[in-house]
């Protein structure tokens, strides 16, 4: 705590020193208690945020005259709770095959209030995923925070979406793009073979080692951010293809055969490439996740998948996805679960898969049973449930806020009161994993987005 | 090699019992090289097998069953080792020296059974076992729990690996589905056999033709696709037929096409073989039949008719082979010890109750359907080059009151009753209830005047 609090004092020197007319002002929020997540707590402890970002996080931090204070006074402090997996509040539809062209982003023509729900709920961002079973498109990450839809995107494109609890469509889905993203590579490499045989034709003495293509991509067919498009729209790989490119062809260079928009997330993904997407796969049943490994025996993960391992049905608290811990633990997966206690298949034998998950090493975060309100204002006492039941609490925190943000891609931020990420937090009339704490009031950019109007 | 001869000839000194099926591995562990040279020659000619093996580890996967009494074609190898490398038998013996890295399951007091070959099945295993089997699935436990280690699907056939895929699917059975049970069909199918008999024959004609250097045309095999080329398979006798037929009067019209085509056929069925076993055996017809399918004779038929206990016996006794299947192929949780593949070994037991052997009753549920659908040579007994799936029981197998305790299938536990939630209460393994006599501890209803008390 020390160190942390020197160094606060520090950056709240360097904040003074230079602080100008025109520069944003201070922000200081005290509160009995202050969960970092990442870190240790601070009882009392206090926040000092300037432009919506955190900049020291302490017990006892000196501020220079002038900066806005708060003082929340008996209430607990907490970053903001992230929902990893939702369209609450969107409309549904189908959508089949591989459509990974596709992205959640261009559905956000919603109410400004749309999503007030979350916001009560103390969730200040949620990754809006793609509808549709296979390969539905990518999701969005957005701020719950009421706003112009442009405003609220914190991350476009978030996770590529693999719907992967219908097989075997599913999985020859899957199969098929992977095998098309051989192909692709196999192809630009021929191409590129021929190519330097044409233009360097003594590329095959020895000393002309032919140059590798040095993470540049091939074109993609199609502008990546275009305007909207309707849900629906038949875009299939290839769809584009009769496009023509208006642009000179420059025969000097290397021109690699284009990559379909289909294919172009599979070819970065083999390739590791920076720009791969991560998975975000949705499992059925602990089956699933054995004939998803077997597909991707061959791919080296850039970034590992995340999982989701849902109870059978939002009816039923029965699952199996016990008996795949350790597969998952060995890899130390990031998770995401129904916070339920379940049952094993047919019995009554009861399961804290959360509990048993993070034991084995894995990153637990919690995804509500249903995805409306009732579903998100019951998330904390879930939660608390599981934590009576055995999970640890670090876990239990972690799963909501931390992991939660990781799953959808934004863990530099949001998911815990860090220096550098932004200054997204709820405030709570009591501890957080306490059966009936309620959230009270929910800041976002250091700003008050939402109080209760009924305070207890 | 000479070498190992003489360390081969020493250690059978040695053990004075060695058979030469478990040389191949001993050898190599006397003469302190590696293991795999040698053992790998042995079972070579296992072809495409293990899928898998070779890109995990190089290390080979021991598996040994030891000390059990062993079930080797009607008698009894006591306190015998059964050890196989990944997932194939190399040797069965009482003086098989286990490796060291060996996985090692002692069932000294235990007997050890082949896995069960069911015929036929539903819902145990996917419409497509590579790409949609549930690996943990509820029907797959409980069939692993009836001792169950390979089933056929349909056309298709499968391990029942628990929790992997590896070994899984097994492709399709080699068997052609024809329809006898209708004259019009029958008159068709005869029309379609001499069509391709007669192709056939020229092709003979035209090669030896050919053989003798004179101008020969070759018959059109245009026409040769879809079921023709079945019918072929049928008719060179690649693969066999598949009818379902239960009347006296449908086998007798399935005899007379069989012998008049020349080609082999599997019947489903056969309620009334009994009253024309000898017409069967002639034929080479082999039966799938289920002892407890009732069917009421017709009183106004001169003839005998119906159904009866015996069929499996005398069909077995006139030279038919007998595999037995009870009356639903799938597994059913409604009603009492009922006609699906629950009581599978049960169903056997019926037939010895018509008069069957007990080693032909266990064939019949053994290597008998493993022939049938052409996979005899990887399953249905305990043999060296075989898969090491085996049923491990404390008693008698067909007992109506004994419980599987392992399920090994492709050299790895699959089931484990002490470690499965669904039957470990019941007669507890190294519980209370273990060696008490099984009419005490078996459940009975409460208030039987006679029924001692339960335990537990």
């Amino acid at each position: 705590m020390r160190s942390s609090t020197s160094l606060s004092l520090a950056l709240a020197a360097l904040v003074c020193s230079a602080s100008l007319a025109d520069e944003p002002e201070l922000v200081v929020i005290r509160a009995a208690r202050v969960i970092t997540v990442s870190g240790e707590e601070f009882a009392p402890g206090m926040i000092v945020a300037k432009d919506g970002k955190i900049q020291a996080v302490g017990q006892r931090i000196e501020v220079p005259e002038g900066a806005k204070e708060f003082d929340l006074g008996e209430r607990v402090l907490m970053p903001g709770l992230v929902a990893p997996r939702t369209r609450f509040g969107l409309r549904g539809y189908t959508r089949r095959g591989n459509q990974v062209q596709q992205r959640a982003a261009i559905e956000l023509v919603v109410r400004p209030d749309a999503w007030d729900g979350l916001l009560e709920a103390g969730v200040v961002a949620a990754a809006v995923y793609p509808e549709g079973s296979d390969l539905p498109g990518r999701a969005v990450v957005v701020h719950t925070h009421p706003g112009a839809p442009a405003e609220r995107i914190l991350l476009d494109p978030g996770y590529l979406r693999v719907g992967f609890d219908a097989l075997p469509g599913n999985k020859r889905t899957l199969r098929g793009a992977l095998k098309a993203a051989e192909q692709a590579i196999e192809k630009e490499e021929k191409a590129k073979a021929e190519w330097e045989k044409k233009t360097k034709p003594d590329a095959g003495k020895p000393g002309a080692a032919p140059e590798r293509p040095s993470g540049k991509r091939p074109p993609r067919r199609g502008p990546r951010r275009g305007p909207p498009q309707p849900p629906r729209a038949p875009l299939m790989a290839g769809a584009a293809e009769g496009q023509s490119s208006t642009a000179p062809v420059d025969t000097t260079k290397f021109n690699p055969p284009p990559i379909p928009e289909a294919v172009a997330p599979f070819v970065d993904l083999l390739r590791k490439d920076k720009a791969a997407p991560r998975l975000f796969v949705e499992l059925g049943r602990a089956s699933d996740l054995v004939h998803f490994d077997e597909v991707c025996a061959e791919v080296e993960w850039p970034q590992r998948p995340v999982f989701f391992a849902p109870n059978r049905s939002t009816r039923s608290i029965q699952t199996d996805f016990f008996r795949v811990v350790e597969r998952l633990g060995e890899e130390q997966e990031l998770v995401l679960l129904h916070p339920a206690i379940s049952v094993e298949e047919s019995t009554f034998v009861r399961v804290n898969l959360a509990e048993e998950l993070s034991r084995a090493g894995c990153k637990v975060a919690f995804v509500p049973v249903f995805d409306a309100r009732a579903g998100y204002d019951a998330l904390l006492d879930d939660v608390t449930l599981l934590v009576g039941e055995g999970l640890s609490r670090d876990a239990a925190l972690k799963g909501l806020t931390l992991h939660a943000a990781e799953a959808a891609g934004v863990a530099d931020l949001l998911g815990s009161l860090e220096v550098g990420k932004r200054a997204d937090f709820v405030v709570l009339d009591g501890d957080p994993l306490q059966v009936g704490a309620r959230v009270e009031q929910v800041w976002i950019g250091a700003n008050k987005a939402w109080t209760r109007e009924v305070s207890r | 090699m000479k070498r190992a001869l003489w360390i081969a000839l020493g250690l059978a000194f040695v053990s004075g019992v060695a058979t030469s099926q478990e040389l191949p591995w001993p050898l190599a562990a006397a003469d302190d090289e590696p293991a795999p040279a040698e053992a790998d020659g042995a079972d070579a000619e296992g072809g495409e097998d293990a899928a898998g093996e070779d890109d995990e580890d190089d290390a080979p996967r021991w598996f040994a069953l030891r000390g059990g009494s062993v079930y080797q074609a009607g008698a009894w190898l006591e306190g015998a080792t059964v050890l196989g490398k990944d997932g194939r038998i190399v040797a069965v013996g009482t003086h098989v020296v286990v490796p060291a890295d060996a996985e090692v399951l002692d069932v000294t007091g235990y007997r050890v059974y082949p896995g069960l070959v069911a015929f036929d099945s539903r819902g145990i295993v996917g419409q497509q076992p590579g790409d949609s089997t549930d690996v943990f699935g509820l029907e797959l436990n409980l069939a692993l729990a009836t001792g169950i280690t390979t089933v056929g699907a349909g056309s298709q056939l499968a391990k029942l690996t628990w929790g992997t895929l590896e070994g899984h699917d097994l492709g399709e059975s080699g068997l052609v589905r024809i329809d006898i049970s209708q004259a019009s069909l029958r008159a068709r199918l005869r029309e379609d056999l001499a069509r391709v008999e007669a192709y056939l024959r020229d092709s003979k004609i035209a090669a030896a033709a050919k053989a003798r250097g004179e101008e020969a045309k070759e018959p059109d095999s245009k026409f040769l696709r879809g079921k023709f080329a079945a019918y072929r398979d049928l008719l060179v006798g690649t693969k066999r037929a598949l009818v379902n037929a239960d009347t006296a009067g449908d086998l007798r019209a399935l005899t007379r096409l069989t012998l008049r085509f020349g080609f082999r056929a599997v019947v489903k069925g056969a309620v009334e073989g009994w009253t024309l076993p000898g017409e069967l055996g002639r034929a080479g017809i082999s039966v799938v039949a289920t002892p407890r399918e009732r069917r009421e004779p017709d009183p106004d038929r001169m003839a005998e008719n119906g159904w009866s206990i015996e069929n499996a016996a005398r069909l077995h006794e006139h030279g038919v082979e007998v595999a037995i299947l009870p009356r639903s192929p799938g597994i059913s949780m409604g009603g009492l010890a009922g006609g699906d593949l629950l009581t599978f070994p049960l169903e056997a037991a019926f037939a010895m109750r018509g008069g069957l052997s007990e080693d032909a009753a266990l064939e019949a549920i053994t290597i008998v359907p493993a022939r049938l659908l052409g996979i005899a040579d990887r399953v249905g007994t305990l043999e060296v080059g075989k898969d090491l799936d085996a049923v491990i029981v404390k008693g008698d197998l067909l007992h109506y009151q004994t419980l599987v305790e392992w399920t090994v299938v492709n050299g790895r536990v699959a089931y484990d009753k002490a470690k499965d939630t669904l039957l470990q209460h019941v007669r507890p393994r190294d519980g209370e209830g273990e060696n008490l006599p099984v009419p005490l501890i078996w459940p009975r209803r409460g208030n039987a005047p006679d029924s001692p008390p339960r335990p537990r």
